[in-house]
């Protein structure tokens, strides 16, 4: 393929149905791209043509997607908010005005609010037998711990082993009556894992990515209900490769309720003071 | 400040079925209902739009979370002026589906990827998606591609929804890159008769095409 350094006007034009279409190389498209942001000549073939070829989604027939799928995408755009990723992100970097995303009392309705976790009942209910579904949650945990190590393969396979132990773990909590599950995830997927908090309180987090903490550094754990003030599930460090399951008994929490991971200086923080690295939402109750 | 904008959001969402303008406020000041209502109005012609260029169901979910995503961080670059939000959020799903498809054919596979933390790496925003289209009814569309020569049909469906490029395109239809050219063209010029919409004199003439 040529490169495309510079275009004429008329060479812009003539590329613009293939450019519309989707047809055009690469570097193709980023000439004509360059071409059309520079051009003082007006191109009102661009937009013509351009929505013409858009129109095409019209006429294609509408399929509706898995329902799963609207809880993996809003358990993403829930971490999106928690790890400041989103523009409009309320909780800022440090922590400091941490409160819950969907749950404002201000917030007008514009419809109910979903969960934004995958709803592990209804997906239990759905799959049969129970253990096999376990098995397949596990497995698909697990292949996200290998994918995203960086260390060496030795230490991958320690770590992807340990880390499927404490999913585990928290899978089994997950499976009893009245517990509730939240998937967590930090920036870019750096840090990922679920918590599960049983309906005795018994809270089960396995979490991988987290950075390892130092001097008394520690994670604490928090669950947010509401508009009210963060309550503190528990504190837990992070050894050097990276990997974390905590256990720790705390108050109950209802569905809805976030559940976020805060670095704190020293253990035994009342209110989170440190910044963000994973959150979540917890997903309706196990039945 | 986050909420300053959260409550003007609210307070214009009064309405029992806020318009798309205005969920899309919602995205860009995070409120997760908004995402939530957006998605149920048009997942399914996402979805539907992602499998038919994908032709993979697995693949077809991602390329709808990763635009969905994107218009979640994205929502603010918006303009409103260049096109309705359906075709905004349609059209990022077609760039999107076409990426993926482009991808995975020169290599073997795509690694694997996380499931619930998927992060969208660069996804592109489109810069063309029309102000009409998003007006116009299916059936239309629908008998207005019927209504086109089979050849330029099919160089039309070959490129927007089968993600290949005018050399491939030449190659599987066994003609010269010329001859694709101006049966795009042709085709994108008949479709905006069939639909109605106005045809510049520029519009009707290709340079350096071959026959058509």
């Amino acid at each position: 393929m040529t490169a495309h350094p510079t275009l004429l006007c008329d060479e812009a034009r003539d590329l613009v149905p293939l450019y519309v279409t989707g047809a055009l190389d690469d570097d193709e498209a980023a000439a004509v791209r360059e071409h059309l942001a520079h051009c003082p000549q007006p191109h009102p073939e661009l937009l013509d043509l351009g929505e013409t070829a858009t129109a095409l989604l019209e006429a294609v027939e509408p399929v509706a997607p898995p329902p799963a799928l609207k809880g993996r995408l809003l358990a993403a755009a829930a971490a999106d908010l928690a790890s400041g990723a989103h523009p409009g992100a309320q909780w800022s970097a440090d922590g400091s005005s941490m409160r819950a995303p969907e749950s404002s009392a201000r917030d007008a309705p514009i419809s109910a609010v979903s969960p934004p976790v995958i709803d592990l009942a209804s997906e239990r209910a759905a799959r049969r037998p129970r253990v096999a579904w376990l098995v397949a949650v596990a497995a698909v945990i697990g292949v996200i711990a290998l994918g995203a190590a960086n260390l060496g393969l030795r230490r991958d396979l320690d770590q992807a082993q340990a880390y499927r132990q404490g999913v585990d773990q928290a899978l089994t909590l997950a499976g009893q009556p009245g517990s509730v599950t939240a998937l967590l995830a930090g920036d870019d997927g750096a840090a990922s894992g679920l918590a599960v908090i049983g309906a005795d309180g018994t809270t089960r987090i396995a979490v991988r990515g987290l950075a390892p903490t130092s001097g008394s550094q520690v994670y604490t754990a928090w669950a947010i209900e509401g508009d009210a003030a963060p309550v503190a599930l528990g504190d837990f460090t992070v050894t050097s490769d990276g990997l974390a399951t905590a256990t720790v008994t705390s108050p109950t929490a209802t569905p809805g309720a976030v559940v976020a991971l805060t670095l704190e200086p020293v253990a035994g923080a009342t209110a989170p003071a440190g910044p963000v690295v994973a959150a979540g939402t917890t997903g309706e109750p196990a039945g | 400040m986050s909420d300053a904008r959260l409550d003007r959001a609210a307070v214009s969402g009064a309405p029992a079925a806020p318009g798309d303008e205005e969920l899309l406020a919602g995205l860009a000041a995070g409120r997760l209902e908004a995402l939530d209502a957006l998605y149920e109005r048009y997942a399914s012609m996402a979805y539907g739009i992602a499998r038919r260029i994908t032709g993979d169901d697995g693949l077809a979910e991602d390329v709808v979370q990763d635009a969905f995503l994107g218009a979640w961080r994205s929502a603010g670059r918006y303009v409103p002026g260049r096109g309705s939000v359906k075709t905004w959020l349609l059209a990022i799903v077609h760039h999107r589906a076409i990426d993926v498809v482009r991808r995975r054919r020169p290599v073997a596979e795509l690694p694997e990827e996380s499931e619930g933390a998927r992060t969208p790496e660069r996804l592109t925003l489109p810069d063309v998606w029309g102000e009409v289209s998003g007006r116009l009814d299916a059936a239309l569309v629908t008998r207005a591609l019927d209504a086109l020569p089979g050849p330029q049909r099919e160089v039309v469906e070959l490129a927007y929804f089968g993600g290949l490029s005018q050399t491939e395109i030449a190659e599987r239809v066994g003609v010269p890159l010329g001859t694709v050219k101006s049966r795009v063209r042709l085709a994108l010029v008949g479709l905006r008769r069939e639909l109605g919409l106005t045809v510049s004199p520029t519009l009707e003439a290709g340079i350096g095409e071959g026959p058509p």
